[in-house]
């Protein structure tokens, strides 16, 4: 009975094109987000750090002083793809900075002194990150020039390279959560490491929200086309008529996910190619730019760290059997959770309409909460109160699992907290499924009337 | 008058209340195994409310009513084993086929090969072309749509089949094939039906027995030719008017 139950929600669901379009967004949204990024991400690089730009430079005091650093500097601003503009109100118009250079400031240089340079560079308000790579060209310009005019003085020519790179750096990102330092990795790969722990709760709180939507249309269908009674007049268990439900919205759920998590697959590909993109560019401009990071060879980590644990991001980002477990049985929680939710919206509007502006009217403050749960402390009360019921407790879960292995034994009672009111949710729902309960939840909530 | 047995449905003092508004007023009626009962009245006199109370959907204030001897109030479960109900406004599942949906109510009563003749049934009684039978309903019209609910109502073979306003926005060769399907069905296999209607003709022609009801009371009962004569009408429609209108009472035997 359960079996054709089921059979008939997911036809009538799957069928309808109003569940897909939930779907085909939940698809969309993040590759569509990884375009938008990939274009600011490449404008970015293009314009701020890669495309030849020019820049004005004007003295101030003499000449004369200042004649031997020009020139250096001129040399050392092609290394960055600058081109050097002599002093002739070229800025802003035709230059994208004015450098100026204070003469007598150079000639501290000697005596261990710094040069001065009063930087004006052009930016936009919408893109403040091309201006912020022009400034870093700039700035590099006139530090190289400056170690290569003091190394001239000095006569140091013959150690030049040592003056301008002093050191090579090995370093190794340790990971306080996991007491682990990462290795054989890159920027991508640390750029999942920073998205994974986001998108994962994102996800699943995006198809608890996907969930309570089906489940509010396939019973608001029934409503619309009044076959509720028809169905409450059979002799069919209520509880089968809520799992069937679920099952249904269960099933749609994890087409949802599946869509999603194909969406994920092709933002993290999008966005870690076009932070590539900053190396392949330009390799001398983007030098020390992206991150770097050059692994500590394995000998030394032994050597300083005994107590630490050595591992690749693909270590950190999978979960163990057991956190999976706590993962899936909060899943199936926050599916009941979530699906009669969904019923009792549903069932108490009269057409799909209402159901999914009642329903809709739900995300916003679901994704605040989720935002909100970025700054909550796993250990707190606050935390404690999110674990303890499926809806949070799902996202809430899987984002302190995914940054560091949530191994606290109090997980446990957390699950049979948000287990039990699960199952007193069901419970309620089998037995406050009827016709008369839910026309009078309709007459006491306005929301679910029709207007007149 | 039969037996107590002989009863398929009895109802005993049967009051509603939504709020403060009393729509059904002690109302007491019974209705005779495999023969077809109406209740005839005017929009909002109570014959919904009494077919939900019977297809176990609510609950009556005060009273009961038993269906093959089942309570409604006691045991809701074993009355929906018997009955099969058909709401006045039903729709249908706008993405599921015809077929299917014969299918799968055919699997929540039957399994096996029980199974294979109720869907044949339904087909049958559909009257709908393999064709529309493997299309959406949601691609249906109103008759198509109540000609799928009458044959998943009756497929099951219920042993009371409760049927409000059957042949409602139907046009005229529609109802005719509808009200033959039930005469044909309750005769041959048995199935007592109670209709509800407020078309007179229909009454008229289809049902043994009858109860005008308004504003939630019985105003009379009984075998149609009974009614008429008791109210001095020229036939049903006029005994209605003078019934409801003039509030006038009338109790035929039975």
């Amino acid at each position: 009975m359960l079996r054709a139950l089921a059979e008939k929600e997911i036809k009538d669901l799957i069928r309808d094109p109003r569940i897909w379009i939930p779907v085909l967004i939940g698809f969309l949204i993040l590759p569509i987000i990884g375009v938008i990024q990939n274009i600011s991400i490449s404008t970015q690089v293009s314009q701020g750090y890669a495309r030849q730009i020019s820049a004005e430079v004007a003295v101030l005091g003499s000449q004369s002083i200042a004649r031997d650093f020009l020139g250096i500097l001129k040399a050392s601003m092609m290394i960055y793809n600058i081109s050097y503009i002599d002093r002739g109100n070229a800025f802003p118009r035709e230059a994208d900075a004015l450098i100026v250079i204070n003469a007598s400031s150079i000639e501290n240089l000697a005596r261990g002194g710094r040069v001065e340079a009063y930087i004006f560079y052009k930016t936009e308000l919408a893109s403040f990150s091309i201006g912020q790579g022009i400034l870093y060209r700039i700035e590099q310009a006139i530090i190289d020039a400056s170690r290569i005019y003091v190394a001239r003085m000095e006569n140091l020519t013959s150690i030049l390279p040592t003056l301008i790179y002093p050191s090579i750096l090995y370093s190794t990102p340790y990971i306080q959560e996991r007491n682990a330092v990462i290795v054989s990795s890159d920027a991508n790969q640390v750029l999942i490491l920073a998205l994974i722990p986001i998108m994962v709760p994102l996800i699943f709180m995006m198809i608890t929200i996907f969930i309570l939507q089906y489940s509010s249309v396939s019973m608001a269908v029934e409503n619309e086309e009044k076959t509720l009674e028809v169905l409450l007049s059979m002799p069919i268990p209520r509880r089968d008529i809520i799992l069937a439900k679920l099952a249904a919205s269960g099933f749609i759920g994890a087409l949802s996910l599946a869509g999603l998590g194909l969406g994920l697959l092709l933002y993290t590909e999008m966005l870690t190619s076009s932070i590539g993109s900053f190396k392949t560019l330009n390799p001398n401009i983007s030098q020390g730019l992206a991150p770097q990071y050059i692994d500590v060879p394995p000998q030394i980590i032994h050597e300083y760290l005994q107590e630490v644990k050595i591992q690749s991001i693909y270590d950190l980002i999978s979960l163990s059997p057991l956190t999976i477990a706590v993962i899936v049985i909060y899943a199936l929680e926050a599916i009941i959770i979530a699906g009669i939710i969904g019923m009792v919206i549903g069932g108490a509007s009269s057409d799909v309409r209402m159901a999914t502006t009642v329903s809709g009217s739900i995300t916003p403050a679901l994704v605040i909460l989720l935002l909100a749960m970025g700054f909550i402390d796993p250990s707190s009360l606050p935390a404690q109160i999110l674990l303890s019921n499926p809806l949070t407790g799902l996202p809430f879960y899987s984002r302190i699992a995914m940054l560091g292995d949530y191994s606290s034994p109090d997980i446990y009672i957390y699950l049979v907290i948000s287990g039990l009111q699960a199952i007193a949710i069901a419970i309620i729902a089998g037995k406050a499924l009827n016709i008369e309960k839910l026309e009078r939840l309709k007459r006491g909530l306005s929301i679910f009337r029709k207007a007149k | 008058m039969g037996k107590e047995q002989d009863y398929s449905v009895d109802v005993k003092g049967l009051e509603k209340y939504y709020g403060s508004i009393h729509a059904l007023k002690k109302i007491s009626f019974k209705v005779e195994r495999s023969t077809i009962y109406c209740l005839v009245g005017p929009n909002g006199a109570g014959k919904t409310t009494t077919f939900r109370i019977l297809a176990t959907l609510i609950l009556p204030t005060s009273g009961d009513a038993y269906v093959e001897g089942h309570s409604v109030v006691r045991e809701p479960e074993a009355v929906r084993r018997v009955i099969s109900y058909l709401p006045e406004e039903v729709g249908a599942y706008r993405n599921i086929t015809g077929l299917e949906y014969l299918e799968i109510v055919a699997k929540i009563y039957y399994r096996g090969r029980g199974f294979e003749e109720v869907v044949e049934r339904g087909i049958k009684i559909s009257g709908l072309s393999e064709k529309d039978l493997r299309r959406p309903m949601k691609q249906y019209s109103k008759g198509m749509k109540r000609r799928i609910q009458v044959a998943r109502a009756l497929m099951i073979l219920p042993r009371v089949a409760i049927l409000d306003e059957l042949t409602a926005g139907l046009d005229p060769v529609q109802k005719v094939e509808l009200r033959s399907i039930i005469r044909g069905y309750s005769k041959s296999h048995g199935i007592t039906v109670l209709l509800s209607t407020h078309e007179m003709a229909e009454a008229e022609d289809l049902c043994e027995r009858v109860a005008i009801i308004d504003r939630g009371s019985i105003v009379a009962e009984g075998y149609v030719e009974e009614i008429i004569k008791a109210v001095g009408a020229k036939n049903l429609e006029d005994a209605f008017v003078r019934l409801v209108s003039g509030g006038e009472n009338a109790k035929g035997s039975g």
